[in-house]
């Protein structure tokens, strides 16, 4: 028999004591590090490239080669930074993660730093889920108390410290280069690469910075094998992922599935789209990846799948948009939402997020043209590929990618010198549910 | 959240009353008492709370029921 949804991540979440060190035990955690430590640094470096593991922050670089990319005997400390400042629209995996296992997070981060020669490490969480940082805080402190952290890790030799930093809530800073400058006690704004962070990193030095989805899932594969995860996924999209569903579902929530899951077997799942209504579009990996509609359902959700069919893997941020939602409404809200988180140091992306709020307020109001239409297409253009980061990128994907599915939503907007939706159909809480 | 939800909770706020998230922590912390957890002093709260909400788990109660595991995922 196949299995649909593949818990292996999640597979605890429902103990209610699952946080403690006690009960990771309990479950097989703490197996892996062992086995590691008794390994050569390099041989932990091959297992995880072996398993094909591909970044869970949405990039999908492959974990063990950024790994290898940290230069040996060069008389630099190195470091580790784990990326826990989720905050893509829609993304929402690390932070139930952190709050139900965060010890499989600190143990695959221990791994992470003995593989890479780091003796410190750095989880930096975003600073709105107070009760996530109080629960990493825990973690570490359980995992220092039991030998895990600290000197002479096991009996290995092996000295490791970790530090939890509570990030102030910029976007930006999830972006890995603001990230560094941010931990570093500067404005969270990206740096130019190169030089990448595997050569100057945190304080000029050589850092792997690694999503906490990549880096939790590093424990089971040292401790069942780099075959096993391998065995699950695609051809080049290995192993499991948390897939997040949200919007117009009738059961919204995560769901663990091997890579290159379709949209159609989760809804399947998940109860289908919300009673009475019919899929308009979704986005496969959060607001910054570009929309698709209901041609797409059966396309695979793997980092190929998703990109030959013009979108990008991203988060597995899956929000479902119903036949009640406005894309104009929509699309106007997540570039709002850009142009308040944009840092401001690339102008295309600061003046143009600004630029295309305005521009869409107006069509939304109904008081757009066709002109407006090209200006919009024509900004994206000016953002695309001149900033430092993605973020520009991700900034232009909705509105192009609305503007390609939906043209003609936008044109009977000004046709009609007004939205043809109502908004509050769209709410959570109508057609009396909650 | 509904409009009637979220009217209710600035209301109990406002009347100081005591409000528990819907996720994470029993008890709401100040701005000056959440200053200080941020800053790297963590308060007794960390095993207090639940684990995870019923969305966080409608995967995972779906695999149990179907006796689906990582496994034989994959297994085509």
């Amino acid at each position: 028999m196949t299995s649909v949804l593949t818990p292996a991540l999640t597979a605890h979440w429902d103990e209610p004591d699952s946080f403690t060190l006690a009960a990771y035990r309990r479950s097989g955690g703490y197996q892996a590090l062992p086995k590691a430590l008794g390994m050569d640094p390099d041989e932990v470096i091959q297992e995880v490239k072996d398993s094909g593991l591909r970044g869970r922050g949405g990039a999908g670089f492959p974990t063990g080669v950024k790994w290898g990319f940290i230069p040996q005997g060069d008389g630099k400390p190195h470091y580790l930074v784990v990326n826990a400042d989720e905050s893509e629209p829609g993304t929402c995996k690390d932070i139930p993660l952190m709050l139900a296992t965060p010890q499989a997070l600190v143990e695959g981060a221990i791994i992470a730093a003995y593989a890479i020669r780091a003796n410190r490490a750095f989880i930096y969480v975003r600073g709105e889920v107070l009760h996530v940082i109080r629960r990493v805080h825990h973690a570490v402190a359980e995992a220092y108390a039991a030998g895990y952290l600290g000197e002479n890790i096991l009996g290995s030799g092996f000295d490791l410290d970790v530090t939890v930093h509570a990030g102030a809530g910029a976007y930006e800073c999830g972006e890995e280069t603001a990230l560094l400058d941010s931990l570093e006690g500067l404005r969270g704004q990206p740096r130019l690469k190169p030089p990448f962070p595997a050569i100057a990193g945190l304080y000029a030095c050589p850092t792997v910075v690694n999503n906490v989805e990549s880096i939790a899932s590093v424990p089971s594969i040292l401790r069942h094998g780099a075959a096993a995860f391998a065995a699950l996924g695609t051809e080049r999209s290995k192993g499991f992922g948390i897939f997040s569903l949200t919007g117009h579902v009738t059961t919204p929530g995560q769901y663990e599935a091997p890579l290159g899951v379709t949209l159609r077997e989760l809804l399947d799942l998940a109860g289908g789209v919300r009673a009475g209504h019919a899929l308009k579009f979704w986005t496969p990996g959060g607001s910054s990846t570009p929309i698709f509609t209901d041609e797409h359902l059966d396309v695979p959700l793997d980092f190929e799948g998703v990109g030959a069919a013009g979108s990008m893997l991203g988060t597995r941020a899956l929000q479902i948009f119903d036949d009640t939602t406005c894309v104009v409404r929509a699309t106007l809200r997540w570039t709002e939402f850009y142009e308040h988180e944009s840092c401001g140091k690339c102008t295309p992306c600061r003046e143009g997020t600004y630029w295309m709020v305005r521009v869409l307020d107006r069509l939304d109001r109904g008081h757009g043209t066709d002109e407006d239409l090209d200006k919009l297409l024509d900004i994206c253009d000016n953002i695309a590929g001149r900033a430092f980061c993605a973020f520009g990128d991700g900034a232009i994907s909705p509105v192009v990618s609305s503007i390609k599915y939906f043209r003609d939503e936008f044109i009977e907007h000004f046709k009609r010198g007004g939205c043809p939706f109502d908004p509050a159909a769209a709410t959570a809480w109508a057609d009396g549910g909650q | 959240m509904t409009p009637d939800s979220a009217r209710a909770l600035v209301d109990d706020l406002r009347a100081g009353k005591a409000v528990a998230p819907s996720r994470g922590a029993p008890r709401l912390a100040t701005w000056k008492q959440a200053g200080r957890i941020l800053a790297g002093f963590p308060d007794d709260q960390a095993t207090g709370g639940d684990t995870a909400g019923g969305p966080t788990l409608a995967g995972l109660r779906i695999a149990k029921e179907h006796g689906w595991t990582p496994d034989d995922g994959g297994a085509e």
